[in-house]
């Protein structure tokens, strides 16, 4: 009896618990630690993978993906300092493979990737002011498909800073470089994004 | 300030302009970008324009996976855990292990076999043997090769079968090894 109010308590603390601490837990067969990391992040991991690919199916099995490798590899967490750091990691290396795979085969096939086609509506040339803002559906799509075109080193960095919101220090322990890269390749990818948008984005 | 001045700040806020939203730069240079902005009215534009590129940025992450893919996720782990434990179950015995699990079938078995249970090598003596209610050494017929012969010979014969194991004379002509111990 004393034994299941101590599960009891210890299921009820869970949803305090910090990210580590419940990979620890899970290392101890907690199933139910396990999926509050699970509905902690799978969220946003989709939202990363989705504007890294554009690609919703692909986003949805490399986050499964994702998942799986950190439980197979729970045991290795040990020596890193932060989960979010490695999970961010593990989901960023499967969608630079899976990029870097696409990007082989769109090279040998014939004729534009679906990704590629142009926007079946007519975009406006006018009319528009910096000031607008979600509600302009078109200028969100334009923006969605320059992103995707965005290289890689900046897309990541533009993704994790202005869509997910994190800190230069954690992107640069995420994409491992140094905190200085961050800045430098925010700088770079906004500015061309400002560019390619330009006629959203006018910026003269 | 002259106009090539004029554009050379220009052209540094521009490109500073991410990290001045990000209120990233060091004061002074900020400071610097602030009291130009108010006087450039291109750089204020070029300001708002990148603050709505960054807005509507932001709104790319208002997406959510929904419920099914974190259920899909929990069940895909749930099953990859019940393959991890059937592995563990059906997993081959390493080498080690085996070998020490058929050396303990070994001493188990050839403990059970001998007449001596519950008396180690060294305490083999005669003594010891009658104590435990054993047969003594002496009586086994504890022979070594040179003997053998002598054994078969006439003499030894009659004088080993007025012994109670007449069968004992009969087992030393069939020995081959440098001695024999009939355990």
């Amino acid at each position: 009896m004393e034994l299941v109010t101590a599960k009891t308590i210890e299921q009820q603390e869970l949803p305090r618990m910090s990210d580590e601490a419940l990979l620890s837990s899970s290392l101890e067969g907690n199933m139910v630690a396990f999926d509050l990391l699970v509905d902690r992040y799978y969220d946003r991991l989709y939202v990363y993978l989705l504007r890294f690919l554009k690609d919703s199916d692909m986003a949805e099995d490399l986050l499964q993906e994702t998942f799986l490798r950190v439980w197979k590899k729970r045991n290795e967490f040990r020596n890193i300092a932060s989960f979010s750091t490695w999970i961010y990691t593990i989901a960023g290396n499967l969608a630079r493979s899976e990029w870097r795979r696409r990007k082989r085969w769109r090279m040998f096939r014939l004729g534009p990737s679906e990704n590629e086609e142009e926007p079946d509506f007519e975009l406006p040339h006018e009319g528009l002011t910096p000031d607008r803002t979600v509600e302009n559906r078109m200028a969100v799509e334009d923006l969605i498909h320059e992103l995707e075109r965005l290289p890689e080193r900046y897309r990541q960095v533009v993704i994790l800073r202005d869509i997910q919101g994190m800190t230069y220090e954690e992107i640069a322990g995420i994409v491992q470089v140094p905190v200085g890269t961050v800045k430098s390749r925010l700088n770079r990818g906004r500015l061309i994004l400002q560019e390619k948008l330009g006629q959203w984005y006018e910026s003269e | 300030m002259n106009q090539s001045e004029k554009e050379a700040l220009c052209g540094l806020v521009a490109e500073s302009l991410s990290a001045y939203l990000d209120r990233s730069l060091p004061a002074p240079v900020e400071r610097q970008i602030a009291l130009h902005l108010e006087q450039c009215p291109a750089c204020r534009r070029r300001l708002e324009s990148m603050n709505a590129l960054l807005a509507d940025l932001q709104t790319l992450g208002e997406v959510e996976a929904g419920p099914e893919l974190g259920w899909a996720i929990k069940r895909q782990i749930r099953r990859q855990a019940r393959r991890e434990r059937t592995r563990l179950l059906v997993r081959p015995v390493p080498f080690l292990a085996s070998t020490a699990a058929a050396a303990a079938v070994f001493i188990i078995i050839g403990l059970g076999r001998g007449p001596e249970r519950g008396l180690s090598v060294d305490s083999l003596t005669d003594q010891n043997l009658i104590q435990a209610g054993e047969t003594p050494l002496w009586e086994r017929r504890y022979v070594l090769p040179a003997q053998v012969d002598a054994l078969n010979t006439p003499a030894l014969a009659d004088r080993a079968g007025a012994g109670e194991d007449s069968t004992a004379v009969r087992r030393p002509t069939r020995l081959t090894g440098v001695r024999a111990v009939s355990f």
